[in-house]
C-alpha cells in the first residue's frame, strides 16, 4: 500500500514538475518570454539565423501581383524594384519593408495607436493614453476615409498593405517572424492602410508637436512677461541668414482642413469605439479624474490653477518614448545651380537630423514602374521615398519649425458638467472611449473629451485643450506620390500645395538647371492674443486659417544661385506673418550661416565639397565668441592651467574635432557662461525647472544662446549680466568667471593637463536600439561635433540624434548617400549596422536607379548586384 | 526466509540488467529516435513535442538511468543538432546567439553566445526529461 502511494506521489510530483516547466515554456514568467516558443530550434529565435543570411538568387510567389517583378539587391542590401505596373511596385515595396523591418513597423504603429501596453505591459500605459488623447489614430482613420476610390494614394496604400500582409502570412507559416516577436511572445496583426497613416502621424508628431506655449506660460509666471519676451523673443536677436529674404506679400488667410470637432454644438457624448465595462473599470482621461472638482475650481482661474494644469500635462508628456514629440532642430539641405559647380549642372545635398536608432529610420530603395522611377530612402511602413530623386528632379527635407501646437484655456463651470463655453454658448464636449489592452492584466478603459479645439489634456486646475495642426488630415501620401512623379519645378510645387503637416523645407534641384526651396505646410493664423501662450478658448483666438500658399517662404532660381535651410527662421524680420518664436526650436542660425558662407564662396563645387560640408564640425558660435573671451582674459592673472587652456583657445579654429582639447574648453566654458548669466535669475525668480526640465538653463534653450551671443558681441553691459540683488557685472566679468570655473571643472573631470582634455573624452554619439535593448545598440563612441555644427550631434554630451541620412546629388556626376544603420533589422545580419563605419568616416555609397542595376548596365556605372529575386503572382 | 549467501532477487535483476550487452545501444537508439521526433516536431513549431517524446521514452523503457539518458539525449540534441545544421549551412548561429544573449542581459561575446546555445540544449533536455519522468512514473503505476 505504501509503495503504491509512493508511486502515485511520484506521478503527482512528476506531473507538477512537467506542468510547471510546460507552463513556463508556453507562457513565460515575469521578464522571461515563453521559452518553448522562443527558443525552439525550428521556429523560435534561431529561425532568424536563416534571415540573417544575405539573399541569393531565388524565385518567390507573391500573391496579389499582377505581373512578375524583379528585385535586385546590391552589396549593401539596397533593393531595386523593377515592376511592370504601379500596383506591383507598391506591393513589392510592402513585401520588402516587412521582410526587413516588420518589428520596427509594428512598434511604430503601436506607438501611434496607443497599443504598446499590449506587448510590454502597464509601463507603457502613460504613453498609450497620451497617444490616444492626441489622436493619431483618429486622424489616420479620417485621412483614409477621405481618400476617393480612384485616388492613386489609396491604391498605393492598398497594394502596399497587401505586400506587407503577404510577408506576414509567409513568415508566420514558416515560423520565421523576426526574433523580437518571439521574445515578446506575440505575433503581428495584419497590416492596414490606417497603420501606414499612423506611422505618417508618428513622424508628424516627432517633428511638429511642441509644448512651447506651456513653457512660455511658466516662464511668464516666473520671469514676468517683459523679461520673458526680451529673453525669448519672437524674432531672433542675433544675425541670421533667412533663405527667403523677400520681398513678401500679405493676403487674407487661406482656409484649412476642418478639425475633427469642427461643429461642436450638436455633438453630445458620441462613442467612437465600443467600450464594454469589463476590465479595470472606467477611467477618465488622465488629468480628468476629478473633473467635478476641477469644474468648480474653474471659476477662479488664477496663475496657480494654470500652473497646476501645465505641470500635469508636461509631467505626463515626459512618459512618451524618447523623440516622440518635437524637442529640437537639426537638419540641413541646400542646392546650388550650375554656375557654381564643376559639372555645370545643379547640385543638391540633404541630411535630415533625427533620433538615431538601430534599426535606422530609413530603408533605401529604388523602384521603377510605368508611372515612377525613383531612388532614395523610405520610412518602413510607408510606400514612398521621402528623400531622393527621380529621372529629372531631386529633393530633400528639413523641418520648418513654425508653431503648430496651440493650447486653449477652456471656460468651464460646475453648473455645466462636460461642457465648455465657446462663441457665446455652452457646448457639449465630445466623448471618445477606448479600451487599451495591457499585457498580463485587464484592459484599461480611457475616456477622451474633445472641444472644438481638440482633445482636453487636463482639467487639473484649469481645463486645457490642444489644437495641433498634426491632428488635421494631411494628404501627405498623395503629395509624395505627386513629388515622385514630378518632372519639373512647377509640378513639384503644385504637388506641395496640399502638404499640411509637418511643415517642411523642401529643397529642389533638377537636371534642367533649376534650383528652389519651399517651406510647405500649414501656418496657422491667430487673430487675437499671443499665440505663444495658452489662448482663451472662448472663440476669439481660434485659428482662422493659414498663410496662403503663395505667401509662404519660397525661392526659385534666386540671383545668389544658392538655396539653403538648416532650421533657421526662413524669412527676415519684415515677413508680414507670425510663424513662431525663438523658443519654437528655430535654430540659432549657426549651421545655416556656415552653409551660406561656404556656398557663397563656392566655385566649381563638386560632390567632395558637399561631403566636406556635411561632415563639417566647425562651431560658428565658438568662432564668434572665443575672440571676445580671449579679449576678456587679456591682462588677467591666470593659473598655469588657465594659461594653458587659454593658449589652446588662442590657436583654435573652432573645430569640434574628437581630438581637440580646445573644443572641451570652449564647450565647458559656454555652458558655464550660460549658467553664470542666467541661473541667478532662474533661482531668484523660481523658474520651475524640476517640473519642466526643458526650462533648465543650458544650450538646449536656443533663445538663451542667441541672447548671450548678441549681448557678448554687441551689448556687453546688458543688465541681464548683473544677477538680481548683486553687484553690477558685464559680459567680460561673467566670461572670466565662467572660464575659470570651466578650467576647474575639466581639471577635476579629466586631469591636470589641458592638452589631454580632448573633446572625445567628454562627448560621444550613441545609436540606441529601437527596442531600448542596450546590446542591440551602438556606442557610445567618442565623437566630434556639437549641436551647432553642420555635422550635428544633438542631445547633450552623449548625442543620440544627428544626420540620419546624408544625401548628395550632382546632376552632372551622380548621386550618393549613407545612413548610420543597415537595411535589415535582424541583429545577426551583416546588413544590420554595416552603414555605420561608412557614415562615421564621412564616406558614401552611390545612389543608383533601377536601370543602373539592370543586367544591361555598363561596367563601372552600375551597382554590383548580389542577388535577384523574381517575384511571381 | 532469506537464504544467507544469496543475493536478494531485486539485486539479481539489477545486476542482470547491468550485464546486458545491448543496454547502451537501446539507450542510444531510443535517444536517437527521440532526437528525430523532437527535431521533426520543432520544425513545425511543436516545441512541446519534447515532453511527449520523453513521456513515450519513460513509458517504453525500463531502468531509471536508461530513461534519463535517452531523454537527455533526445532533448539536448533534438534542440541543438538543428542549430548545428544551420551553422553548417552557413547561417550565422553564433552571431545570433551572441545577440540573443545580449537581449537576455547576459552580456555580449562568444562565451555568452555559447551559454545561450547551451541553455537552449538544456531547455530541450529538461522538457524531455520531465516528460520521461512522468512517463516512467505512470508506467510504474501500471506495473
Amino acid at each position: 500500500m505504501r509503495r503504491r502511494m509512493g508511486r502515485w506521489a511520484n506521478v503527482v510530483v512528476a506531473a507538477a514538475a512537467t506542468g510547471s516547466l510546460v507552463y513556463l515554456a508556453a507562457f513565460g514568467a515575469g521578464p522571461l518570454p515563453p521559452l518553448g516558443a522562443a527558443f525552439n530550434p525550428g521556429t523560435g529565435v534561431w529561425a532568424s539565423a536563416r534571415d540573417a543570411m544575405l539573399p541569393g538568387d531565388t524565385a518567390l510567389r507573391l500573391p496579389g501581383l499582377v505581373q512578375p517583378v524583379q528585385v535586385r539587391f546590391d552589396e549593401a542590401g539596397t533593393a531595386y524594384i523593377d515592376a511592370r505596373t504601379d500596383h506591383d511596385l507598391f506591393l513589392a515595396m510592402g513585401y520588402l519593408h516587412a521582410k526587413n523591418r516588420l518589428f520596427q513597423m509594428d512598434l511604430m504603429r503601436r506607438q501611434g495607436e496607443g497599443r504598446l501596453s499590449e506587448i510590454v505591459g502597464a509601463k507603457a500605459l502613460p504613453s498609450d493614453e497620451l497617444e490616444l488623447q492626441l489622436g493619431l489614430v483618429r486622424t489616420a482613420e479620417r485621412e483614409w476615409n477621405q481618400m476617393k476610390p480612384d485616388d492613386p494614394a489609396r491604391m498605393a496604400l492598398l497594394a502596399y498593405t497587401d505586400g506587407v500582409n503577404a510577408c506576414i502570412r509567409e513568415e508566420r507559416a514558416r515560423g520565421t517572424l523576426p526574433m523580437m516577436f518571439k521574445l515578446l511572445g506575440y505575433e503581428p496583426a495584419p497590416w492596414t492602410p490606417v497603420d501606414t497613416l499612423v506611422i505618417q502621424g508618428d513622424m508628424t508628431q516627432t517633428l511638429d508637436f511642441t509644448t512651447t506655449p506651456l513653457d512660455y506660460a511658466l516662464l511668464v509666471q516666473s520671469l514676468g512677461y517683459d523679461r520673458t519676451m526680451a529673453w525669448f523673443p519672437v524674432l531672433p536677436p542675433n544675425a541670421q541668414h533667412p533663405y527667403d529674404p523677400g520681398p513678401y506679400r500679405k493676403d487674407p488667410p487661406a482656409p484649412m482642413e476642418p478639425s475633427l470637432t469642427a461643429t461642436p454644438a450638436s455633438l453630445s457624448k458620441e462613442a467612437f469605439a465600443p467600450s464594454p465595462s469589463a476590465g479595470a473599470g472606467p477611467r477618465a482621461t488622465p488629468g480628468m479624474e476629478d473633473s467635478a472638482a476641477a469644474a468648480a475650481d474653474a471659476t477662479s482661474r488664477g496663475a496657480a490653477a494654470m500652473t497646476t494644469a501645465i505641470l500635469d500635462v508636461l509631467g505626463r508628456l515626459k512618459d512618451l518614448p524618447a523623440g516622440a514629440i518635437h524637442h529640437g532642430s537639426n537638419s540641413n539641405n541646400w542646392a546650388v545651380d550650375g554656375t557654381r559647380t564643376a559639372s555645370g549642372k545643379p547640385m543638391l545635398a540633404g541630411d535630415p537630423h533625427l533620433n538615431q536608432t538601430l534599426p535606422a529610420i530609413w530603408y533605401q530603395v529604388a523602384a521603377r514602374s510605368p508611372s515612377y522611377d525613383f531612388s532614395g530612402v523610405s520610412i518602413p511602413g510607408t510606400p514612398v521615398v521621402l528623400i531622393g530623386k527621380n529621372q529629372h528632379i531631386a529633393w530633400s527635407l528639413t523641418n520648418v519649425q513654425n508653431q503648430a501646437t496651440f493650447f486653449y484655456e477652456e471656460k468651464t463651470d460646475s453648473a455645466h458638467p462636460h461642457q465648455y463655453y465657446w462663441k457665446g454658448a455652452w457646448r457639449d464636449m465630445q466623448k471618445i472611449e477606448y479600451d487599451i489592452p495591457v499585457k498580463g492584466r485587464a484592459p484599461e478603459h480611457l475616456t477622451v473629451w474633445m472641444t472644438v479645439h481638440g482633445p482636453v489634456m487636463t482639467t487639473k486646475g484649469q481645463t486645457l485643450s490642444v489644437d495641433w495642426i498634426g491632428a488635421l488630415p494631411s494628404p501627405d501620401m498623395q503629395v509624395l506620390l505627386g513629388v515622385l512623379r514630378a518632372q519639373n519645378w512647377t509640378q513639384f510645387r503644385d504637388a506641395l500645395q496640399n502638404w499640411h503637416a509637418p511643415s517642411q523645407n523642401f529643397v529642389y534641384a533638377d537636371d534642367a538647371g533649376n534650383i528652389g526651396l519651399i517651406s510647405a505646410g500649414y501656418y496657422p493664423i491667430i487673430p487675437n492674443g499671443d499665440p505663444w501662450l495658452p489662448l482663451p478658448g472662448t472663440g476669439e483666438s481660434d485659428i482662422v486659417g493659414t498663410i496662403p500658399f503663395d505667401d509662404i517662404p519660397q525661392v526659385f532660381n534666386p540671383p545668389t544661385h544658392i538655396v539653403f535651410s538648416a532650421n533657421q527662421r526662413e524669412v527676415g524680420p519684415d515677413y508680414p506673418y507670425y510663424i513662431g518664436t525663438t523658443l519654437d526650436f528655430f535654430d540659432a542660425g549657426y549651421r545655416a550661416s556656415q552653409i551660406h558662407d561656404a556656398l557663397e564662396k563656392g566655385r566649381m563645387l563638386t560632390m567632395r565639397d558637399f561631403e566636406a560640408l556635411q561632415n563639417d564640425t566647425h562651431d560658428l558660435l565658438a568662432q564668434r565668441v572665443v575672440p571676445k573671451l580671449l579679449q576678456a582674459l587679456d591682462g588677467q592673472a591666470l593659473s598655469a592651467q588657465e594659461r594653458a587652456a587659454r593658449n589652446l583657445l588662442s590657436t583654435w579654429d573652432g573645430d569640434m574635432a574628437v581630438n581637440s582639447a580646445a573644443a572641451s574648453v570652449w564647450w565647458t566654458f559656454w555652458n558655464r557662461y550660460l549658467t553664470d548669466t542666467f541661473q541667478p535669475w532662474w533661482d531668484a525668480l523660481h523658474v520651475p525647472v524640476e517640473q519642466d526640465p526643458d526650462l533648465r538653463v543650458g544650450p538646449g534653450l536656443t533663445s538663451l544662446n542667441q541672447d548671450l551671443e548678441a549681448w557678448t558681441l554687441f551689448d556687453p553691459n546688458n543688465p541681464a549680466f548683473t544677477a538680481p540683488g548683486r553687484a553690477p557685472r558685464t559680459a567680460k566679468d561673467v566670461m572670466r568667471q565662467a572660464f575659470s570655473e570651466a578650467v576647474a571643472d575639466l581639471s577635476k573631470q579629466l586631469g591636470g593637463q589641458p592638452a589631454d582634455w580632448t573633446w572625445g573624452r567628454l562627448h560621444a554619439r550613441q545609436f540606441p536600439s529601437l527596442a531600448q535593448i542596450p546590446a542591440l545598440g551602438y556606442g557610445p563612441r567618442p565623437s566630434g561635433g556639437d549641436r551647432w555644427t553642420v555635422d550635428a550631434a544633438s542631445g547633450g554630451l552623449v548625442s543620440k540624434a544627428g544626420p540620419s541620412w546624408r544625401f548628395i546629388v550632382d546632376w552632372g556626376a551622380g548621386a550618393e548617400g549613407v545612413y548610420p544603420g543597415g537595411q535589415s533589422e535582424n541583429p545577426a545580419s551583416p546588413w544590420y549596422d554595416d552603414g555605420i563605419p561608412l557614415w562615421w568616416d564621412g564616406r558614401y555609397r552611390p545612389v543608383w536607379r533601377v536601370e543602373d542595376a539592370a543586367p544591361s548596365g555598363q561596367a563601372g556605372s552600375h551597382p554590383v548586384v548580389r542577388a535577384t529575386w523574381t517575384l511571381t503572382p | 526466509m532469506v537464504e544467507l549467501g544469496r543475493s536478494l532477487p531485486v539485486y539479481e535483476i539489477r545486476s542482470g540488467r547491468r550485464l546486458r550487452p545491448s543496454s547502451g545501444w537501446v539507450t542510444v537508439l531510443s535517444g536517437a529516435s527521440g532526437v528525430a521526433a523532437v527535431w521533426l516536431a520543432d520544425h513545425f513549431g511543436l516545441w512541446y513535442a519534447g515532453v511527449v517524446a520523453g513521456a513515450v521514452l519513460g513509458l517504453g523503457l525500463r531502468g531509471a538511468s536508461r530513461v534519463a539518458g535517452a531523454a537527455v539525449l533526445a532533448g539536448f540534441f533534438g534542440w541543438l543538432l538543428p542549430l548545428g545544421l544551420r551553422a553548417v549551412a552557413g547561417q550565422p548561429v553564433g552571431r545570433l546567439a551572441e545577440r540573443v544573449a545580449g537581449i537576455l542581459g547576459m552580456g555580449g561575446g562568444a562565451v555568452s553566445g555559447a551559454a545561450t546555445l547551451f541553455f537552449t540544449g538544456i531547455l530541450g533536455a529538461l522538457l524531455c526529461l520531465c516528460g520521461a519522468w512522468l512517463g516512467a512514473a505512470i508506467r510504474r503505476i501500471w506495473g
